[in-house]
């Protein structure tokens, strides 16, 4: 009970430099911040507030750069991309894992429109060529790197993060009871 | 690439790159030389055209790639926040590792 309590007071930053600064201080190797490194990741607002917003928008921009006035093409475009993400997102997923799954279908997105653009771009001279393969080259290596990424997390942080929430959903479902067992 | 004027004529030149060189080649005077200037000149604003198109293109996809930029520096800071929560410190060249000292607060 004492330890869920102390739990719950821990303060949490609500703007972006605070998050920053706690990240800072955890990285120096300051274990007081886990608790509230803990409780950042638990609501997806918090997530939000760094990422979400930013997430919409990237894919956004690729899609209207994409589909431009074709209706149908955006739309199906979109379906598209909502079965990537409940593909990836599995049942439950983390808010962590959700904003990564974001990223990774962000990512997707700049992969085909560097592919399209190569595909459709007619009498090239050395200089575009050499512009349209980098950024190919680019997009792959951030598509690679999120979907290396969003694996590195469900293998290692996602089963310890998982478990402290069914923990403390259990500590609050039971009352005073806490179980260690789960 | 030029004309250049000696005593009562005018002999156009045009400048080449020969193994990493700039070398002058004479073209000649008259009617033959002003042709070639002309058409230098064409090719030289089709050389400009095409570099302008590329910087507006190149301006254009990296506006259109930055909320990207901006998203992934956001992503990398949830997972730096996931994995230290989770116990774990980055070790040299990006490595993620458990921490060694057994915290109380990761438990």
């Amino acid at each position: 009970m004492a330890g869920t309590k102390q739990q719950n007071e821990v303060e949490v930053p609500t703007t972006g430099s605070g998050i920053f600064a706690l990240v800072k201080r955890a990285q120096a190797g300051d274990k007081s911040t886990v608790p509230a490194l803990k409780k950042l990741l638990e609501k997806p607002e918090h997530v939000d507030l760094m990422g979400g917003n930013v997430a919409a928008e990237a894919q956004r921009s690729f899609i209207n750069a994409m589909a431009g006035k074709n209706l149908a093409f955006k739309e199906s475009l979109t379906r598209k991309l909502e079965l990537l993400r409940s593909e990836l997102a599995g049942l439950n997923p983390t808010p962590v894992e959700r904003l990564l799954i974001e990223r990774l279908v962000a990512t997707w997105l700049q992969v085909q429109d560097a592919d399209i653009r190569y595909a459709q771009a007619e009498n090239l001279s050395k200089h575009w060529g050499d512009y349209f393969i980098s950024r190919m080259d680019r997009a792959n290596k951030r598509y690679l790197a999120a979907l290396k990424t969003l694996a590195q997390v469900r293998r290692l942080a996602v089963p310890v993060l998982q478990f402290n929430i069914a923990r403390k959903q259990l500590n609050i479902a039971g009352g005073s009871v806490v179980s260690d067992d789960i | 690439m030029g004309w250049e004027s000696r005593g009562h004529g005018l002999y156009f030149y045009r400048a080449k790159r020969i193994g990493g060189r700039v070398v002058r080649e004479y073209v000649g005077t008259g009617q033959v030389a002003e042709l070639a200037a002309e058409i230098g000149r064409s090719e030289s604003d089709r050389k400009d055209a095409e570099r302008q198109a590329l910087r507006e293109a190149i301006q254009e996809l990296t506006a259109l790639d930055a909320p990207l930029i901006a998203l992934d520096e956001a992503a990398n800071l949830w997972v730096r926040i996931a994995l230290l929560a989770a116990g774990y410190r980055q070790h040299a060249r990006g490595v993620w590792r458990k921490s060694r000292g057994r915290n109380k607060a990761t438990e």
